[in-house]
């Protein structure tokens, strides 16, 4: 019999499946606070944040709300290369792959755009963006100022990368959304919800106050962590579980086990 | 999960580590605890010192110096029976205090010593005799002398209720040593009542007879002693008598 904390473990696998979205206050304000944005005439949306703050899963959310109302492409990964870029952007923005040994002509793809003005509104996420050259990100800017298609920007908030933001978006960028880590209460609600949402209901019950506060302290708030600590800390208990069960409490998580988990992941040393 | 057991040493060690602060706060609180156990304890025997070496040391008047419970000898007497007794004696001589102890004992058996009583004329030898017995008897209460009549009545009237011997001594010798014969005389006899064997209570009546003048009678009486017990000390003072050196 699979053990209930090999559920569990599985719950806190790092994705952006939409199935996987939990909603909370603070998300539901920036999800709102985009909808909003994207509503207006803007021409480029900055969406910033650290890694781990649930940028991708956002546009991912966002997108699969919005792609009956509105033309919404999500593009997940850059393109290693300009053309390949380019290739890809043809085809959302003509609905036709461009025949083989050709390239955009990039002037006359922002002729196509100006002349969909008034008749399409397309929406482009564009995920990862600190990872676009910077010629790329003045072609997009360029693109984005035909008005007949809107980019949303998803860029990792660090120094450099927050320079870039600031920088290079500074005078094009008409609305910054930022993303920030969870409450302790943001977190503790998406550690049970997740869990929940599996009926994974004793396995909530077991994760008390003082464990979450232990949980929060080794993660600070940020969801890619605290995903990666909680499937270790299942990741032991399954062991424990199937091998050694008189080391662990049903009752409740033993912090020995979330320090356990830590230590692996590098968030405490011995 | 092949790397548990690693985990769990490396927890291990984490563990130890993240207490570390507290072992070592516990060791700095309970060595300054030492610390300060160590100073206080200091400081009080310091304090206990200094207020008996300033009866010796001060050149303030006698009266100034001895604590209001101190000057009141029955404050010191009535602490139950008296073992051992050592009797301040303090001399002024111009604006000095000289303190000179003397011991008196009344543990001692007749039957083991001859002891003349420090009251006697050769006072210095009898000193010097008391210091090499009482050596190994410490002393457990000092006494300062005092004009005061009420301290012998209460050492009087505990012996009324303790019939202790070494209380009726002690005012035997200290009356002989006043000069009150009469009541020096008493007391002798009360000790020697309650033990017939004490010579020093035998030795302090006849010379107390003596100091009445009644010598016939002290003749009388230590020859008696001298006959029964053999005493060294007693024919001394035989000879003594008999040669009108006394």
């Amino acid at each position: 019999m699979k053990s209930r904390y090999a559920i569990a473990k599985n719950v806190f696998v790092d994705s952006i499946d939409i199935d996987d979205y939990i909603e909370l206050n603070s998300s539901v304000t920036v999800y709102q606070q985009l909808q909003n944005s994207m509503e207006k005439p803007l021409k480029m949306i900055l969406l910033f944040g650290k890694p781990g703050t649930g940028k991708s899963i956002l546009l991912n959310r966002i997108r699969e709300k919005l792609k009956h109302q509105k033309e919404i492409y999500y593009f997940e990964t850059p393109a290693p290369t300009e053309k390949e870029f380019f290739q890809k952007l043809f085809k959302v923005l003509t609905g036709k792959d461009l025949p083989k040994n050709t390239e955009v002509n990039f002037s006359a793809l922002i002729d196509f755009c100006k002349n969909l003005r008034g008749k399409r509104e397309i929406v482009i996420l564009l995920d990862e963006a600190q990872m676009y050259e910077a010629e790329i990100m003045e072609k997009i800017r360029l693109l984005s100022d035909t008005r007949s298609v809107k980019f949303v920007v998803s860029l990792h908030k660090t120094e450099d990368e927050d320079l870039i933001a600031k920088e290079h978006f500074k005078s094009r960028i008409w609305e910054v959304i930022e993303l920030k880590n969870a409450s302790y209460e943001d977190q503790t609600t998406y550690v049970h919800k997740k869990l929940l949402k599996k009926n994974l209901f004793e396995i909530a019950n077991s994760i008390k106050t003082k464990e979450m506060k232990l949980i929060y302290k080794f993660t600070q708030g940020n969801y890619r962590e605290c995903n990666k600590l909680m499937f270790t800390i299942f990741e032991i208990c399954e062991y424990y579980d199937e091998n050694e069960p008189s080391k662990i409490d049903y009752a409740h998580i033993p912090p020995k086990i979330i320090e356990m988990a830590a230590l692996k992941l590098g968030y405490i040393h011995a | 999960m092949h790397e548990i057991r690693q985990l769990e040493e490396e927890w291990l060690k984490y563990h130890r580590k993240k207490r570390r602060p507290w072992y070592i706060l516990s060791a700095i609180l309970f060595l300054v605890l030492l610390i300060v156990l160590f100073v206080m304890n200091n400081y009080y025997i310091k304090e206990d010192f200094f207020s008996k070496d300033v009866f010796s040391q001060t050149n303030l008047s006698k009266e100034n110096v001895v604590l209001p419970k101190m000057q009141d000898k029955s404050f010191a007497l009535l602490n139950g029976p008296l073992k051992h007794i050592d009797v301040m004696e303090i001399v002024h001589q111009e604006s000095a205090k000289v303190t000179q102890s003397t011991s008196v004992s009344s543990e001692i058996s007749s039957s083991d010593t001859l002891v003349d009583i420090p009251i006697l004329d050769d006072k210095g030898n009898a000193i010097e005799h008391e210091k090499i017995q009482d050596e190994k008897k410490k002393v457990h209460l000092d006494i300062q002398e005092t004009t005061s009549i009420s301290a012998y009545e209460d050492v009087e009237k505990r012996f009324m209720q303790s019939q202790d011997i070494d209380d009726a001594l002690f005012l035997a010798k200290s009356y002989y040593k006043k000069g009150a014969y009469k009541k020096s005389e008493h007391w002798a006899l009360e000790a020697n009542r309650i033990d017939p064997n004490l010579e020093e209570s035998v030795l302090i009546f006849v010379k107390s007879k003596m100091k009445q003048g009644n010598k016939n009678e002290a003749l009388a009486i230590l020859k008696q002693y001298i006959q029964k017990n053999d005493s060294e000390d007693a024919k001394v003072l035989l000879k003594k008598i008999q040669n009108d050196r006394f």
